[in-house]
């Protein structure tokens, strides 16, 4: 039952008595008795004490039960002595002790076991207390790490409210966490070519934030390694060539993405994309429409080809890009009916903003969530 | 909230992965680790996806589709099978670019026999009618007994999702 037999403490004043009651206890099994000569005087390791009333004044009672679950005995009832033991937090009394020692007895093992559970009740309260600032900590720490990762993925992003080549660019990131999976970049290539990217790497969190630096560095590389040949190329090799290094990777990650090239001179969109849901939204004078074309995503099937889409721009075009995040705050049921829903909304806006607005976007978002627009040739 | 579920069988050489619900596994990274041991698996010649009771994937687990697909393409006969019902899913899928790797069958119903109304496809077509009646009745006996012999499959693949 416990790992030692109890070790009974018994402060009697009745030299006659004390001995035949240790004696009694003891014989009925699991425990040891000291006989204690003063209150003073307690032994070490005492388990539980058995306290006559005749021994202890009133003012000393807290001192013993606060050590100790204690039991009082005594001769006589005597009201005025047996309440201040128990207000002073005896657990229980027994008078004539010797005719009842096995309720004794068994008092005695009930105080200690739930003085036991009590003790071990605290232990692990204060455990968990430990444990529960060890958490925070580390929390804090993880906190703090992530929002600096954002603050770096942040610095990656373009200046907000260019004008390239006669396009102008807005955009808006929302990350679920502290860092997004969704990646932008646009740049102007010579006087001539505004080059753009949008993709959303699949899953959120840190480890889909890191495959959005891999994008960055690998497109300012190959962009800065461009001739200014073939516009209509670019898109479709990036593509191809992002797939086969997120493959060599081995990362196990994918992503959805749209890549394009404005030409300024013949008012053409050169693009290639894979995956992208909502598709791009192209609005002009004439209302809003899908722009056409599909590809697999980028990093999952090897030896893709992607295709190669040209879309002539009017004099007055807004395009528009969102991430799939945008799929979780449109009303309606099905897929179909919250793209409609996204066109519509699109269709009445100007602005990333009015967008925001319109749908109120709330703070806490199930997906990282993106937009970008671009917009042409009205700022010539 | 439809709570997403993955199980999975292995039984007389067809694995069955079964997914139902709305199956998130955004933060789930380690799930590529047992794209490769199902595919090793010994025995195996078929493998079927059941998507029939899915309402909405995330990019994640669309992916681990992918893998399991191309894990399997050296190895075996035929392409995954992927049972669709939901016009979303099915669009999702088309989306990602999966007609190539799997094939793709828009069932609707449960019932067997409703089975033999399948849309004629363009070749094969008796073949892969009788491997959707092979799947379905691999599904309907898709018990604890026979979860077991890939249990560690389904574990990690529940305990994943339930983390999220």
């Amino acid at each position: 039952m416990y790992p030692r037999a109890a070790l009974i403490g018994l402060l009697d004043s009745r030299n006659d008595r004390r001995l035949q009651l240790a004696e009694a206890l003891e014989r009925l099994g699991d425990c040891e008795v000291r006989l204690i000569e003063s209150t003073d005087r307690l032994p070490e390791r005492l388990d539980v004490l058995v306290a006559d009333s005749a021994c202890v004044e009133h003012a000393q009672w807290e001192a013993l039960t606060s050590r100790l679950p204690t039991v009082v005995i005594a001769e006589q009832r005597n009201q005025a002595t047996m309440l201040a033991a128990v207000d002073a937090g005896a657990v229980d009394y027994m008078i004539d002790p010797l005719q009842h020692v096995m309720l004794l007895h068994r008092i005695l093992f009930r105080a200690l076991g739930q003085h036991r559970q009590c003790q071990a009740a605290m232990h692990e309260r204060d455990r968990l207390e430990h444990l529960n600032e060890q958490l925070e900590t580390h929390l804090t720490i993880l906190r703090e790490d992530l929002q600096a990762g954002g603050q770096i993925q942040r610095r990656f992003l373009p200046p907000q409210g260019q004008v390239l080549n006669g396009v102008a660019a807005d955009y808006w990131m929302a990350p679920s966490l502290y860092v997004s999976g969704d990646f932008l970049d646009y740049q102007a290539h010579s006087e001539r070519y505004t080059m753009f990217c949008f993709a959303d790497i699949a899953g959120h969190g840190a480890s889909s934030a890191l495959v959005t630096v891999l994008l960055k560095a690998l497109f300012q590389r190959w962009l800065s390694r461009w001739n200014a040949r073939a516009p209509e190329n670019l898109p479709p090799r990036w593509l191809a060539r992002l797939n086969r290094e997120l493959l060599s990777l081995g990362v196990g990650k994918h992503a959805a993405i749209f890549v394009g090239v404005i030409d300024r001179e013949t008012r053409m969109l050169h693009y290639s994309l894979g995956a992208q849901l909502p598709r791009p939204l192209l609005k002009t004078s004439q209302g809003t429409c899908v722009l056409p074309g599909e590809g697999p995503a980028v990093g999952l099937f090897p030896d893709i080809e992607y295709p190669a889409l040209q879309y002539p721009l009017p004099e007055s075009f807004s395009l528009w890009l969102c991430s799939d995040g945008i799929l979780d705050c449109l009303p309606g049921k099905g897929l179909d009916e919250r793209l409609e829903a996204l066109c519509q909304c699109i269709g009445k806006v100007d602005t990333i903003a009015e967008l925001r607005t319109m749908l109120a976007l709330a703070d806490a978002l199930p997906d990282d969530l993106s937009f970008l627009t671009l917009t042409g040739f009205r700022h010539e | 909230m439809n709570e997403g579920r993955i199980q999975a069988a292995f039984e007389e050489g067809t694995f069955v992965l079964k997914l139902s619900g709305d199956v998130r596994l955004t933060l789930c990274a380690t799930l590529d680790q047992q794209v490769e041991p199902l595919a090793e698996l010994p025995g195996l010649e078929r493998v079927i996806v059941d998507l029939r009771d899915v309402v909405n994937m995330d990019s994640t687990a669309l992916g681990f589709l992918a893998k399991i697909a191309l894990a399997v393409r050296e190895r075996l006969p035929n392409q995954p099978l992927v049972m669709v019902e939901h016009p979303d899913v099915l669009q999702m899928l088309e989306v990602m670019g999966f007609q190539q790797y799997v094939t793709i069958v828009e069932a609707t119903g449960s019932e067997p026999d409703r089975f033999d109304e399948l849309p004629a496809m363009e070749s094969g077509e008796e073949e892969l009618r009788s491997r959707i009646l092979e799947a379905h009745r691999t599904l309907m006996q898709m018990s604890e007994h026979n979860r077991m012999e890939f249990q560690p499959l389904v574990e990690l693949l529940e305990s994943q999702h339930q983390s999220h």
